[in-house]
């Protein structure tokens, strides 16, 4: 269950409401995104599977009906509520994520055959342009057309997306927005340093005229500056995420960075219990208590769920 | 997280308008202008398209790390401030930028 509930965020990410991004999904109404959530329900499983699996020990040890009886309707009890009720559990969460359709856990972005095209048509033009053919204003037109059109295309789904967050619109062309948002800066990126290329010269005219670089042996591989931008900018990345990371985001990051290891424990605590059951009970019933095990402690993830989402991360 | 889009936008609207003043009024050169745009859009575009393409390259690789969602916020915040910037950049090189939609055929005739 957590190893394919573990990649239905592509980020990582458990979101409050309304969520970072236009895969925001919350069927329970917990404020949590249901794409990250399994690993904090497997979390919040995990403290209760031990109380689960010994109880099913009990039944199974104990074997006198009414054990049983218990067992099984406290274990029915989660099947019953996800049918019915329309509280959000594990169980639902992991039926909408996979059975919708809608919101893919890998999508598929053409990341590197856009690149590659867009480079290689960078190439014939420039190829064009060298031998005389194509004019440099032609040239330069088609790229900046290009251009105009990527970074148009980019910064109006990327707006829409936006307003799709904030205001928690939830459509149908919400995946396909993303992913023409994603398609069309891939050709802004390109085109963008494509554009650097077109016009070096007043490129590094900017820095002349705004530093009072003359000597450009510092910047004479575009590499260096690219590199000393970048490790600026990641210095100014890491350094608020740092000083986040005091604030609310601390329990977050901690909710997924421990939920990936909780829930190893919890398998691991799920293959105790049913090899405890199996050693003292047939096959017949280790079968149902493994399955009431899980069960159960989905119920349990319900009832968190609906007293109260923020206290799954504490635990 | 509700992403803020008027509140990060103000400061370059009022420093775009701010700076085309000044050089209307001939206190800093026309380059000065030109070229702190040029350089505000540059540290803008290498930041939201890096963090850009960092979330996408985590995402097609399956990385999942802690970092991920202070670069999501800035890759949108930033976003927006390039989309801001492009459109003052389309405005300083207006001139040219025009010759790109029209044909030059019909420029010609404009010009005659």
């Amino acid at each position: 269950m957590s190893g394919a509930c573990a990649l239905s965020c592509p980020y990582g990410l458990s979101c409050t409401a309304p969520g970072q991004c236009p895969r925001y999904v919350d069927s329970g109404g917990d404020g949590i995104c249901d794409l990250g959530q399994p690993t904090t329900s497997s979390s919040s499983a995990e403290s209760t599977s031990y109380d689960n699996s010994d109880s099913s020990t009990s039944a199974s040890t104990t074997s006198t009906s009414q054990d049983q009886t218990d067992t099984s309707s406290s274990a029915s009890a989660g099947p019953v509520n996800n049918s019915s009720d329309t509280n959000a559990s594990a169980v639902a969460d992991q039926g909408n994520g996979i059975d919708n359709g809608s919101l893919p856990d890998d999508p598929q972005y053409f990341t590197l055959p856009v690149s590659m095209l867009l480079i290689g048509l960078y190439l014939i033009t420039h190829f064009l342009f060298s031998k005389g053919i194509l004019s440099r204003q032609k040239h330069r037109r088609i790229w900046n057309l290009l251009i105009t059109a990527g970074i148009a295309g980019s910064g109006i789904t990327g707006i829409l997306l936006i307003l799709f967050i904030n205001l928690s619109i939830k459509t149908a062309l919400n995946p396909s927005v993303t992913f023409w948002h994603v398609e069309l800066s891939i050709l802004m990126v390109i085109g963008t340093l494509i554009h650097l290329h077109l016009y070096r010269k007043p490129f590094r005219n900017m820095f002349r005229v705004l530093f009072g670089v003359k000597n450009f042996k510092v910047f004479k591989k575009p590499v260096s500056i690219l590199a000393v931008v970048i490790v600026i900018s990641m210095a100014v990345v890491s350094g608020q995420y740092l000083s986040s990371v005091d604030g609310d985001d601390t329990s977050k990051v901690n909710g997924t960075s421990n939920n990936t290891s909780t829930s190893n424990q919890y398998q691991d605590s799920l293959n105790k219990s049913s090899s405890t059951v199996q050693s003292s009970s047939s096959d017949v019933q280790t079968y149902d208590t493994t399955g009431d095990v899980q069960d159960t402690t989905t119920t349990t993830t319900t009832t968190t769920t609906s007293s109260g989402g923020n206290g799954k991360n504490k635990s | 997280m509700v992403y803020d889009v008027i509140l990060p936008a103000i400061p370059f609207i009022g420093g775009y308008a701010l700076t085309y003043s000044l050089y209307k009024m001939d206190i800093i050169k026309r380059s000065i202008h030109i070229n702190v745009w040029n350089l505000i859009i540059l540290l803008a575009f290498i930041i939201s398209g890096g963090a850009g393409f960092l979330l996408l390259i985590f995402m097609e690789l399956g990385i999942k790390l802690p970092i991920n969602q202070p670069l999501l916020y800035w890759h949108v915040e930033l976003g927006v401030t390039l989309a801001l910037v492009t459109i003052f950049h389309v405005h300083t090189y207006w001139k040219s930028a025009r010759t790109m939609f029209l044909a030059a055929k019909r420029r010609s005739k404009n010009k005659t």
